[in-house]
């Protein structure tokens, strides 16, 4: 199925990409963020928090973006 | 209650309405590529002199000729590299966010931050972060001012502290990251950047959440440490940082009045260890200060015989060393006089 994911960690991505049906947050965060810890990032499912093992439907927007960045 | 909701709803669908036209609008005016003619230009016409010299024989001034070819040659190179970043920066970009998406994101902003407010005329989303504390130092809360006809341009948003907390040093810092309502981005400016021109609103906000929440200590425009200032050791005033003096003996702080020069190699000393000529009364550091052997009271070189001795006690030793008169001794008998 496709969603709609936005990294906005680093240089950032948004983009629809094709995930495994029944895919869940925390599995999807594993996936493309694999040496991150989900407790430093806000993830939000159609702009709403949700549990860590949410099912993702098609179309979801899935966004992450890191509660920890530096400016100068 | 029902009318409020739909006024509200109405206000924000016309400013996601103006959003999308306006990124609309920008993503036409950055399509637009113009090639790098006239540097083309030149090279072609520097490249015939090179020929034309080569037909002649001219070595050497074809070799000159092919040096100047470099400089045209790498203003091309910078200028196509420049379009061709362009183009694919645009290509990775999604294509601008729908009314809907921009409408959800003004909706789900509402439900993540404290306080939010649009102008349809100021072309204004302002929204209010929760109190920033760093290192135990409250800097207060945030308003984050985007004036979305202003996205695509240097300056589209600003960071405005709403009960400021500045540095001891400089009032135009009121964040460790912030300065005259500028925040610097670092990390944060290519996601930054890149929810801007493609309308991904609410993303831009926790990003500069992120940003007002965390504290880089190697690059800040003044460090927590120093946000309130340092107290100069003798007076006790706390001083700004560009008024601070540091004793050169035991690198303390001083202010700029009360910090003390040393008289003979110009060291800044604290009171503590700063010494003063008993003879002249000139100001001198501990290194510079000579003790007077006898009274053990500090002066200056000059002011020192032989480095030893201070004037006053030299005085003494000169006095003590001087024999003493006969009518004054009752050791020395006078001699009997001779019979008549």
């Amino acid at each position: 199925m496709k969603v709609f994911f936005i990294n906005n960690d680093g240089g950032g991505f948004a983009d629809t990409i094709e995930v495994a049906d029944g895919l869940t947050v925390s599995k999807l965060f594993q996936e493309r963020l694999p040496h991150g810890a989900p407790s430093d990032y806000l993830i939000r499912v159609n702009r709403q928090p949700v549990a860590a093992d949410q099912v993702l439907n098609p179309g979801d927007r899935v966004s992450i973006t890191p509660t920890k960045i530096e400016g100068a | 209650m029902d009318q409020n909701l739909a006024a509200i709803r109405k206000l924000l669908l016309r400013a996601a309405e103006r959003i999308r036209d306006h990124l609309h609008q920008t993503q036409i005016q950055s399509a637009e590529i113009v090639l790098p003619d006239d540097q083309w230009n030149q090279c072609e016409a520097i490249l015939r002199r090179i020929r034309l010299a080569h037909h002649r024989g001219w070595r050497g001034a074809a070799a000159a000729v092919t040096e100047e070819l470099s400089i045209p040659i790498a203003q091309c190179t910078e200028s196509l590299k420049e379009i061709f970043q362009r183009l694919t920066s645009e290509r990775s970009s999604r294509a601008i966010t729908t009314v809907r998406d921009i409408y959800a994101d003004l909706v789900a902003l509402a439900g993540e931050f404290d306080d939010v407010s649009i102008g349809l005329t100021e072309t204004l989303v302002a929204v209010t972060m929760a109190p920033v504390v760093l290192e135990g130092v409250q800097l207060g809360r945030f308003q984050v001012r985007l004036y979305w006809g202003r996205i695509g341009t240097a300056n589209p948003y600003y960071v405005v502290a709403l009960a400021p907390n500045p540095a001891r040093s400089s009032e135009e810092t009121t964040h460790p990251h912030v300065i005259n309502d500028r925040l610097c981005e670092r990390d944060g400016k290519v996601p930054i950047a890149r929810a801007l021109r493609e309308g991904r609103l609410v993303d831009f906000f926790h990003v500069v959440n992120s940003l007002l929440h965390t504290y880089n200590p190697a690059s800040a425009y003044v460090a927590l440490s120093d946000w309130e200032g340092n107290a100069c050791v003798d007076c006790g005033e706390t001083i700004a940082a560009d008024d601070e003096c540091r004793c050169d003996a035991c690198d303390v702080v001083v202010c700029d009045r009360c910090v003390l020069t040393c008289e003979r190699c110009e060291a800044w000393c604290c009171s503590e260890c700063s010494r003063r000529c008993g003879s002249c009364g000139v100001d001198l550091c501990r290194r510079c200060a000579a003790e007077c052997e006898d009274c053990h009271r500090a002066f200056c070189e000059t002011c020192l015989s032989q480095s030893v001795l201070c004037s006053d006690c030299q005085e003494k030793q000169n006095d003590e060393s001087v024999p003493a008169s006969p009518s004054a001794s009752p050791e020395i008998a006078t001699a009997p006089a001779p019979p008549a």
